[in-house]
This record gives structure tokens, sequence and C-alpha cells, in this order.
């Protein structure tokens, strides 16, 4: 009976999912958004003249915490496949340093507030919601991470703000672009957005 | 005996894609095929013939079919070290022994146990120069000529598949007619630059004269004077309890809060808010946009949600009071005042918003869209 016992505890336990031992998919989110507010809020970092070594530091958090490949591929969808492979990577690298700003940004103005992490909610059997929910004095804003689990850790490919889908809004106007015009001006457009042209 | 029980079980569990029939006796007479998980990775990269032929593996006796499960990026570098496993048996397409193709795939077939399968790592693909004896009477499979032909069929279906998942992805995103564009589009430039030229710079000297905490009060007043509003559109949804909780809020604040100007029914009662507005009832009941439509002073709407802000109104006290007993100038000031202290706290919003995006003006529709769908999602729940 005992040998039995201990022969199902085995069992049960090689039946936990994968992502049981990836670390639980809200803890890796916090961990990194709670590293960028740090930065936001370091005084040290807070002047004008920091602005680079600031930015410096959150590219790097934002490596770690975005699939940046996913997030592209979501993204374009469908014209995914209109870029050639060297398009792809350049969109890939472009597309990052936009949403490193655009998530900087948008985090920034949430510096002096709380955040609370309060749960996750399996989408797929790779895919999680993390919900968490910016505390301010007269409104709350809720703010969900869509994490993937690849390689044994969770990584951020959309961040949903107030119903608002990160990839579905860049989604729709890289459609407008590309229904009219060819991937290298999008480019283009991306470089000149993100100051690399 | 037993030890071999649980290896066999510790395998399967590990190995999501075989089904427990697989150990039965009649699915030992069935041909598993196998192959490296790296090269399902080279899947996209459709030049490569080998990579196609493992393709042609996969489903090789259905034609490309439309329902075969799409590649997602997740899978091809899932946490799980182990093969895809296909079951069902395979066409006659296999030959004993002889000399590989190059740049042919070799299989092996009959390999019912999976302890079996991690072995063959690494065998699934050969180099596309080498060609390599097979002696082996373990029986190998041989994909060679004749399955290139169905080489183009095949990656068109790699990438039709991709597409599938593309579809799945554009789905989610929802769609918004915009016939009338170019009036919008100058409501939106007349909005950003009313935003820039007037609201921002009024609201910024509004804000260094009067400290946050009056500005808190302001809002509260005018937030409760929107509570008959929510109360009746929460009725119509209807949800009894949001309805309950705003006549409560309406009541406590206007009285113990004095007019709305503190928010006792949230901090003492710990009664929160909940919006309700008239587009997002007409939503509920599955009327749909109609088209977009950028107002005036207002921003992003559409001809429903339009309609639902003029239906508001008549459910705003303040309406009823100023046509009575308050001048034009008088009514206006109350208004101006409402948006130059809503803007005071989102002062940075816009501009951060403006930066981040493309195209301010399609990233303001579908953002509005985006974000009216989760209201009246909600609104159902």
């Amino acid at each position: 009976m005992r040998k039995n016992m201990t022969k199902i505890i085995f069992i049960l336990l090689l039946l936990l999912p994968a992502s049981a031992f990836a670390g639980a998919p809200l803890d890796t989110v916090k961990g990194h958004a709670d590293k960028v507010l740090d930065i936001l809020r370091d005084p040290a970092l807070k002047a004008d003249s920091a602005n680079n070594l600031r930015k410096e530091k959150i590219r790097a958090i934002a490596a770690k915490m975005f699939d940046f490949s996913e997030l592209s591929k979501r993204t374009l969808a469908r014209n995914w496949n209109k870029l050639s492979s060297e398009q792809q990577s350049e969109f890939v690298m472009l597309y990052e340093s936009l949403l490193e700003d655009a998530y900087a940004n948008k985090i920034m103005s949430f510096t002096d507030e709380k955040i609370v992490f309060n749960k996750e909610i399996p989408l797929t059997d790779k895919t999680t919601e993390v919900q968490s929910v910016v505390m301010r004095r007269n409104d709350e804003i809720p703010i969900y991470y869509r994490v993937i689990l690849k390689d044994g850790t969770w990584r951020v490919y959309d961040v949903v703000i107030e119903g608002v889908s990160l990839i579905n809004n860049y989604r729709t106007q890289f459609r407008e672009i590309l229904a009219n015009k060819s991937p290298e001006s999008l480019l283009e457009t991306l470089r000149k957005k993100t100051g690399k042209s | 005996m037993k030890l071999i029980h649980i290896l066999i079980i510790t395998v399967l569990v590990l190995c999501p894609g075989i089904s427990m029939a697989d150990t039965s006796p009649a699915a030992e007479q069935q041909q598993v095929v196998s192959f490296q998980e790296t090269s399902a990775a080279a899947f996209s990269n459709s030049s490569s013939q080998s990579n196609i032929l493992i393709r042609s593996l996969v489903e090789p006796h259905t034609s490309p079919s439309p329902s075969s499960p799409p590649l997602k990026g997740g899978e091809i570098n899932s946490p799980f070290p182990l093969p895809e496993i296909i079951t069902p048996p395979l066409p006659p397409l296999i030959l004993r022994g002889g000399e590989a193709e190059p740049g042919g795939v070799i299989f092996k077939e009959g390999v019912p146990k999976a302890g079996v399968l991690s072995s063959l790592e690494g065998e699934g693909v050969l180099p596309m120069n080498s060609s390599v004896n097979i002696q082996n009477e373990e029986a190998v499979i041989i994909l060679a000529q004749s399955t290139r032909n169905d080489e183009e069929e095949i990656t068109e279906s790699a990438l039709s598949e991709n597409n599938d998942v593309f579809e799945e992805y554009e789905e989610e995103a929802a769609r918004i007619a915009d016939p009338i564009a170019p009036f919008n589009k100058v409501m939106f430039h007349f909005n950003d630059k009313l935003y820039f030229w007037l609201l921002k710079p009024v609201a910024s000297v509004y804000s260094y004269i009067i400290p946050e905490d009056f500005r808190f009060i302001f809002g509260n007043a005018y937030d409760n004077l929107k509570a008959p509003g929510r109360m009746l559109n929460n009725l119509f949804q209807p949800r009894p309890k949001a309805t309950g909780n705003e006549l409560i809020r309406f009541v406590f604040n206007s009285v113990i809060g004095v007019g709305g100007l503190g928010d006792p029914a949230k901090h003492v009662l710990n009664i929160k808010k909940q919006d309700a507005d008239l587009g997002q009832t007409l939503g509920h009941y599955g009327i749909g946009h109609g088209f977009y439509l950028v107002l005036p002073l207002f921003g992003p709407s559409s001809l429903r949600d339009g309609i639902g802000l003029a239906g508001d109104r008549f459910m705003y006290p303040l309406t009823y009071v100023s046509s009575s007993d308050l001048t034009f100038s008088q009514t206006a000031g109350i208004y101006t005042l409402e948006k130059v202290n809503d803007t005071s706290f989102k002062i940075g919003d816009y501009e951060s918003f403006k930066e981040s995006a493309i195209d301010p003006y399609v990233s303001m529709r579908d953002a509005f869209l985006q974000h009216r769908k989760k209201d009246v999602e909600e609104s159902k729940k």
C-alpha cells in the first residue's frame, strides 16, 4: 500500500505541467515590472542628464521581460510573411526599440502609484494572462500582461491596458500602412520613429 | 517489471503527444514516426528540402489539410526535449535497407515504445549531402524523390497554416467602418490642437494654482452628478447590484459627502464606482457602433456612442438645472471647469500616446474600439 502511494505520488509529480517548474508567470512579470519601476523611481536617474543611462537599464530588463520576436509575429500576423527574413529581423529590432519607449512612457506615468499584481489566468497551455491594477487616487487602471512559455521562461508578448491590447493596436496601424505601401516603407517609417535612420 | 512500468509511464507523461492507447499491443502494429524537435524548428525555412520532407512526413497521405494543427512559435521551442509523435499508418513509401537519397530523411518505423524515442534524437534528419547505408533490419523509411513532387504544394500548406494562426490573431481585433474619415481626421486635428494650444496650457496653470486636494474634490463633485446616469444605465443593462451600489453611492456621497465633494461611499462603505453609459447599454443589447465618429471636445466616438452621449445628457441633473436657472455663460463655465479639472490629472497621457503611435489617428480609433468592446463585454458579466 505504502509502496503504491509512493508510486502514485511520483507519477502525480510527473504530471505537473512544465510551467510549474518554470516559475509562476505572475512572479516573473512582477519581478520585471518592479525593476522597471525601481529604475524610474531612482532619484539618481531622474535627471535629464541620466536619460540615456535610464533607457539603457530599462532596455536590459525589457530584453528579458518581453519576447520581441513573438510580439512582432503576432503584431504583423498575416503581413509577417510579406517581409523577407532580413526585413523581419530588422522589424523585430525597430519594433523592440519602439515598444521599450512606449512601455517606459506608459509605466512612467504610474511611478507614484501602487501597482498590485492580483491574479493570473491561463489562456492556453503555453500562454497566461497576468493581471495587475494600478491604484490611483481616484481610479484604477487594469494592466494585463500576456505571457508565453518558451525555453522554460515566461515572456510577455502583449500588454493590455484598459482593454486595449498593444499588439492589436499596432497591428491595425501597420495594416493600414502595408495596405498601400511596401514593407520597406514601413521599415523606413519605423526607422524614422525610433531615430535609427 | 514494476520499474519498467514506472519508466514507461514516466516517458508517457513527459510526452504530451502520446496517448495512453499507444502502449496497447494493437498500437504496436502502428508505425510511429518521430523526428527531432530541432528539425521541426526549421519548418519556417521552406527553402531547405529536408524540412519539406519532414513536413510531408507529418501529413504524407492527407493532402495538405487546413485542419491540421497550426504551427506556433511556442511549440517549436517547447520545454519538452521530445519530438512530436504521429501515429496514423504511413503511406506505402517504405523501403528496407538501401541507400538514402542525399537530402532524404530517414525515419525509423515501428517504434511503439515511447522510451525508444529519445534514442532516436539526432537521427531524424540527415545532412543534405550525406548518403547513409542502412543495413539495419529495423525498418527505415526513406522519403526520396517521389515526395518532392509535393514540395511546392507542401510549402504552400506550411504558409497557409501559418496564416491560419495569423488569422486567429487578427480575429481578436475588432474593426469599425470609417466612411467619414476625412471629417474625422479634421476633428482629430482640431482636438489635437485644442489640447496643445488651449487645454494643456490652461490646465497646467490651473493645476499650479489649485492644490491637488481641491482638484480631487471638484472631480468628485462632477462625478457625483453623473451617478444618476450610471445608476439608470446599470438598471437598463440590467445589473441590479451595480444599480443598488450607484444609488447608495449617490445618496451617501451627496449627504455625507456634502454634495459629492468627498467619496465616503468608497472610503467608508467600500463601494466602488460602477461605470455605465448609454452607449454601453446600447452595445449590451447588440447594437453595433455604426461608424466611427470623432466629436469635437469629446474625442473618439461612434454613431452609437454619440447617440449614447446625447442620451446620457438627459440623465444628467445639470442639464435640467442649466436649462431653467443658468445663463449660457454659467453653463459653459461649469462644463469648462469640468474639462480643465479633468485634464489637469491627465497631462502627459496624450503626449505619450502620441509619441508611441505610428499613426495616431488609427491608433486612437483602434484604442477606442478595443476599450468600448471591453466595456460592452463587462456589461454582460
